[in-house]
């Protein structure tokens, strides 16, 4: 079994993980390279001014990580919550770079995938690449998957939060409205692909979301 | 009583929280939180920037009806209709449908190609004579195997998108920025709390249907109390916390609206006017 995104983030963060994920991780130079990637992901965020956290916020996350070979007393359940909606918001962070207006461009050989970028150093470019469509319906499909596995059941949830998904589930419903009925609307080739990059792009917010709200409860 | 049951309801869905995170935690969280939210905001404002969402569905169907969807994204199959998305929350998600499933016949009908049609087409074709809230019966194959699966067909998303408010007209729960449906989330709200109301807990609140109010809002426009059930919105039911925001956000600065609730187990409805100025944003 391959491990997901959300695997890795959970090797990332330390939290326990199945043995066959730590040995897959552990195996396999492209996981990680992968997992590197995630580190860094997670480092790249501090240079983004769109999301850039409340002073001193990052820094404390830093110091809990450092802590994490400590004896955990009685904050098990802390540092993973802020470990998750720290690597959400870096992922959902890089979206919005690679969306802005002066994001590199790049080769449409990328691979369609949120954590592809193997290669050394901090460069993210390659994940926002203009994959291939089998790519994007591929990885639509893999992040449908991650949702579905987000265990969910009536809890309490904050208004604002709600709100923030119920908009993601929209706007992908109207997304999928208009790939139906792309013949008819005599949408091209080029929209069609644009379309399902959206897809994939809300999908991964509204993974974001969904997960780092189901970890409210996860202690 | 109803009183006990919220504190033990709040005690059992967040002393865990409480006892493992200190309030310093709490403030980082918070603000983590809002960064998360922010960033998904910004995500969607994007993506939504990035094309004309609906204009071209309303254009081609027109806005004036109430096109029926099952929430998926189709292609065509040897053996019928591939669902290559299943869009989340959706009835064909609540339904259970998945991606990669084959959609083999509708309501006893056969979707293949075999009269020279597109079996995409066919299903688009017959959803043309369908109503949102009627419910339809997918053949499917899934690993091989064939069965059946009852979706509720629902609204088309697009004419909230194209105009920010549907031809149903005001509170009915589908209004939203012309293309964009993050205007003002809910700003005077933001903090509220709620939870869908489960049938073990309804009996001590005296309905088993409804929105639990958990925390009820700083801002008091709405008159809410911790521990009230939300049971309507001008007459419309709540299926869950995501479709009662829905409802509340489709209202405009200076709109009435009323809020049928359970409140110490009697129902009442709360007459609510909202202030003209501003969303509290």
């Amino acid at each position: 079994m391959r491990p997901s995104t959300i695997d890795l983030l959970r090797v990332r963060d330390g939290e326990p993980v199945d043995a066959e994920i730590s040995r897959a991780v552990e195996n396999d130079p492209a996981l990680r390279a992968e997992l590197e990637a995630l580190k860094r992901t997670q480092q790249a965020l501090r240079d983004l001014p769109a999301v850039a956290p409340p002073p001193g916020v990052w820094d404390r996350i830093a110091a809990h990580a450092c802590a994490q070979a400590e004896p955990p007393g009685g904050s098990r359940w802390r540092w993973p919550l802020q470990g998750v909606i720290a690597a959400s918001i870096a992922v959902l962070a890089l979206w919005i770079v690679a969306r802005s207006p002066e994001a590199p461009r790049v080769d449409d050989s990328a691979p369609a995938t949120i954590v592809a970028d193997q290669g050394a150093g901090p460069r993210v470019a390659p994940v926002f690449g203009t994959p291939t469509y089998a790519a994007l319906i591929e990885e639509s499909a893999r992040l449908e998957r991650e949702l579905d596995g987000i265990t969910y059941q009536p809890q309490v949830v904050r208004a604002s939060t709600a709100t923030i998904i119920a908009g993601l589930e929209d706007q992908i419903g109207l997304i999928d409205e208009r790939l139906m009925f792309a013949r008819r609307l005599g949408l091209s080739p080029t929209q069609t692909r644009a379309l399902w990059q959206q897809r994939v792009e809300l999908m991964n917010a509204l993974v974001q979301v969904r997960y780092a709200d189901a970890q409210r409860f996860a202690f | 009583m109803m009183a006990f049951a919220l504190t033990l309801l709040t005690l059992a869905l967040t002393a865990g929280m409480a006892q493992a995170q200190p309030a310093q935690g709490n403030a980082e969280l918070e603000q983590a939180r809002q960064q998360l939210e922010a960033a998904a905001r910004k995500i969607a404002e994007l993506s939504a920037g990035a094309a004309q969402p609906a204009v071209d569905i309303v254009r081609e169907f027109g806005a004036g009806g109430r096109r029926a969807v099952l929430g998926i994204g189709i292609e065509d199959d040897a053996d019928g209709v591939l669902v290559v998305s299943v869009s989340p929350g959706g009835g064909a998600d609540q339904a259970g449908l998945e991606t990669g499933d084959v959609i083999t016949a509708m309501d006893g009908a056969t979707l293949d190609s075999s009269a020279g049609s597109s079996p995409a087409e066919l299903l688009i074709g017959q959803m043309a004579n369908v109503d949102p809230g009627d419910a339809v019966v997918l053949t499917i194959v899934r690993d091989g195997e064939s069965r059946d699966i009852e979706v509720e067909a629902q609204a088309s998303r697009a004419p909230r998108f194209a105009f920010g408010r549907s031809p149903g007209g005001r509170g009915d729960g589908s209004q939203f920025a012309p293309g964009f449906p993050f205007r003002a989330p809910l700003g005077r709200w933001a903090d509220m709390e709620l939870v869908e109301l489960t049938p073990g807990l309804g009996t001590y609140f005296g309905t088993d249907t409804g929105v639990l109010v958990v925390r009820a809002p700083e801002d008091t426009t709405l008159t809410l109390q911790d521990g009230d059930v939300i049971l309507e919105i001008s007459g419309r039911v709540p299926m869950g916390v995501g479709h009662a925001l829905r409802i509340l956000n489709s209202f405009e600065p200076g709109e009435q609206l009323e809020l049928t609730i359970m409140r110490n187990q009697r129902r009442q409805t709360l007459e609510v006017e909202l202030p003209a100025s501003d969303r509290g944003d």
